[in-house]
């Protein structure tokens, strides 16, 4: 008998459990995700001005335009995730761990696709490398938009600047058959500060929703 | 949790929001980056306009929750939400009661297992 009332009760305990992990992830996606710095971000606007500017006074192929601003992107990100490791630690307590999963799982597809179109085009189809810098952006501009519901909203403006950008440079690029640096360099520098400019006013204001 | 010597005594969790009516609050108010209107909270949480005021004084004066009074057009419109530290300590508070649930079900599933084992030896 006893034993009959005790699995109903399991069964609670196991629904509450659910439950209270249903309100975790609710609170995480409607948090606002504090491990972006404003700092990095502008350090990020400046150094692809400044590779743009170093790379205007050098001649090179595509398979080294690519390489520069790959490694430029990754150096970037790099800095990006240990910053944002250790701002989320430092400012989201016991819910970084939450933070950091959910800004994973929206950001990890787009660094994904981001990796395999490089690589596809550029093993298999060296000669439509052109097309690379366009196709950055508009993924950058579709990752900032999938993750406005943690940022603050000013951040679609960003968004949406690098989607058309992306798109402006896909056409001129495939006008001209070829990449200028400045059409990595000018919408990298002007976004990444623009980020720059609104975290430090959603900062101030203590705005946002974490 | 408690000490060692104290497992069951449950210190994290915050009476601020282990109280009924603000439990309700704050859990309407999560989903809601923006917050929410007091006239949502208050169709949500089933609380009279007193009763609704003074549980948000209760978790403003812990710095729980933000509370903006402004206009929707003509009208005057409060606004309520969750602040970061009321995010931070509510995140705190779902971790302790986990450990209570988990730890009320360990308990169960042995207490289960143990009848079980009475009523069909072998």
């Amino acid at each position: 008998m006893q034993s009959e009332t005790m699995e109903p009760a399991l069964r609670d305990v196991d629904l509450a459990l659910s439950e209270v992990a249903n309100i975790r992830a609710q609170l995480a996606a409607s948090t606002r995700f504090l491990g972006l710095a404003p700092e990095s971000n502008l350090l990020m606007g400046i150094l692809a001005f400044v590779v743009a500017a170093a790379q205007s006074f050098q001649v090179q192929d595509h398979v080294g335009f690519i390489a520069v601003w790959a490694g430029t992107i990754v150096a970037c990100s790099a800095v990006a995730v240990l910053a944002a490791v250790s701002r989320a630690r430092r400012l989201h307590g016991r819910m970084a761990g939450a933070m950091l999963g959910l800004a994973l799982q929206k950001g990890l597809p787009f660094g994904v696709a981001a990796v395999v179109i490089t690589w596809a085009i550029c093993r298999f189809s060296i000669e439509s490398a052109w097309m690379l810098p366009g196709l950055w952006q508009i993924l950058l501009g579709l990752l900032g938009f999938s993750v406005l519901s943690n940022l603050p909203r000013e951040i679609a403006w960003v968004a949406g600047w690098y989607f058309c950008c992306g798109t402006v440079v896909l056409a001129l690029a495939g006008q001209a058959g070829t990449v200028s640096p400045w059409m990595m360099g000018i919408p990298f520098a002007v976004g990444q500060t623009a980020v720059a400019v609104i975290l430090l006013r959603a900062n101030r204001e203590g705005s946002g929703c974490g | 949790m408690g000490k060692p010597e104290a497992p069951f005594a449950y210190h994290g969790l915050d009476r601020i929001f282990h109280e009924k009516a603000r439990l309700g609050i704050v859990s309407s108010l999560i989903g809601h980056a923006d917050g929410l209107a007091f006239s949502d909270l208050k169709s949500l949480c089933d609380l009279t306009d007193g009763n609704l005021s003074r549980h948000l004084q209760v978790l403003q004066e812990a710095g729980y929750v933000d509370i903006e009074k402004g206009f929707d057009g003509k009208r005057p419109c409060t606004r309520c939400r969750l602040s970061a530290r009321g995010r931070v300590r509510f995140s705190e508070y779902l971790g302790v009661l986990e450990q209570v649930l988990r730890k009320a079900a360990s308990s169960s599933k042995k207490d289960t297992g143990s009848v079980r084992d009475v009523l069909q030896p072998g």
